[in-house]
């Protein structure tokens, strides 16, 4: 990540452009690519008079895109008005007819944007490391890469939110207990779900069996179990056992069994 | 200036994915007004009289100016009986009160009560829940009705 601290009062992040206080004193300041750019530029050149051709050519030019001198003395002065905004003033003086002057503390955090030798830094920039613009040119690459996944992402929640929201239902409503063969075996009501599962499992097992349930087919079975207690005080227990075929259009088959305890 | 435009989409973007995803929520979870299904029962009932044996066909349709039918076809035995042949069409208007149809069942025979014990009643609140694979569950407040299969 490249942090660079200006006069000890302000981080530098080059990776999204912000400027953020050490002291928090301040709300972070987002600068716009073209100024982050910039800024960096300046730090590359901290204390050597820059040429306004030299920075129109590495800002602009470079990329295959056209600027003016009036364009460049707006993005100074939106950048100056940054750094005053963090408390750092006059870092940047206009050289009359030449260009421009920046010059404050700088402490790299990063190794990788780790200030060059003062001879290079004083040679023109035409002979600057190529690194610093790479780098700039990935941050930008970066952000796009991740606007295009936040989009694919925004989409596929677009496509799957039934599918998403179709599957915590079903979740929310049924419990699945286990597989014959295709047939999947759920519970799904909250009475039958508390019952006693080795019993549950076994009275499904004895019903299916006697249903003669066609498993070698992928179907959802689902089971159902009470216990009533009438007037008199006998004791009937109901069970249901719905086998539903997923394929076709075949109508789910009931067994419904009432027997009354002796 | 850019950087509150390109904000200014992402909440746009973010507010219609949003409105979509709450839409296609809402639609899966409302209850088409026409609704049909069908289904097999098979049922054991141990009675005083016997202990009997039906095996019928279901096919209920409610439709959007609250009425319905329920169309049963199958039969009934006791052990060592003849089948007791079971067909007709009860005709029903229901409303809805939140999750549940409150059905108000029409004019039908006593054949019927033999078939299930629920159609004797006059009046269901019955909930129609949505499973997957074209499956619905047929529950009343304190008991499970049926699975059946959207027709």
């Amino acid at each position: 990540m490249g942090q660079i601290i200006i006069n000890g009062l302000v981080r530098f992040n080059t990776l999204d452009g912000t400027l953020l206080s050490l002291d928090n004193s301040m709300d972070m300041v987002t600068l716009n690519h073209v100024n982050s750019d910039l800024l960096l530029l300046l730090i590359k050149h901290n204390g050597v008079p820059l040429s306004r051709e030299t920075i129109l050519n590495e800002l602009w030019e470079k990329r295959g895109l056209s600027s003016s001198s009036n364009n460049l003395n707006s993005y100074i002065s939106l950048l100056r008005k940054a750094l005053v905004r963090c408390g750092c003033e006059g870092l940047i003086s206009t050289i009359p007819k030449y260009g421009f002057l920046f010059e404050a503390e700088i402490v790299f955090d990063d190794a990788a944007l780790s200030p060059q030798p003062k001879k290079v830094e004083s040679e023109t920039l035409a002979h600057l490391p190529g690194n610093k613009i790479i780098n700039s040119v990935t941050h930008s690459f970066g952000r796009g890469k991740l606007k295009i996944v936040l989009a694919m992402l925004a989409l596929l929640l677009m496509v799957f939110s039934p599918d998403i929201y179709d599957y915590l239902r079903l979740k929310s409503i049924r419990t699945k207990l286990f597989n014959i063969e295709q047939c999947q075996f759920y519970l799904a009501d909250e009475k039958t779900k508390r019952q006693d599962t080795t019993s549950t499992v076994n009275t499904i097992k004895s019903m299916a069996e006697k249903a003669n349930m066609d498993c070698k087919h992928t179907a959802n079975v689902y089971f159902f179990s009470d216990t009533y207690r009438d007037a008199s005080g006998r004791v009937s227990r109901e069970n249901l056992l719905a086998y539903c075929p997923y394929t076709g259009n075949a109508a789910c088959e009931n067994f419904f069994k009432v027997e009354y305890e002796k | 200036m850019k950087n509150k435009m390109n904000s200014n989409l992402l909440i746009f973007l973010f507010l219609i994915i949003l409105a979509f995803v709450v839409y296609s929520v809402w639609q899966r979870g409302v209850q088409a007004p026409v609704f049909t299904c069908r289904a097999h029962i098979v049922s054991e009932v141990a009675t005083k009289t016997c202990d009997k044996t039906s095996v019928f066909d279901i096919f209920l349709s409610i439709n959007e100016k609250d009425k319905g039918y329920i169309l049963i076809s199958g039969n009934y035995s006791c052990p060592n009986a003849e089948p007791t042949p079971v067909e007709g069409v009860i005709d029903f208007t229901y409303s809805k009160e939140g999750d549940y149809y409150s059905i108000y069942m029409g004019g039908r025979g006593d054949k019927f009560s033999d078939v299930s014990s629920v159609l004797k009643y006059g009046n269901l609140k019955m909930k129609i829940t949505n499973l997957d694979h074209g499956v619905y569950m047929l529950s009343l407040p304190n008991d499970i009705l049926m699975m059946c299969t959207k027709a």
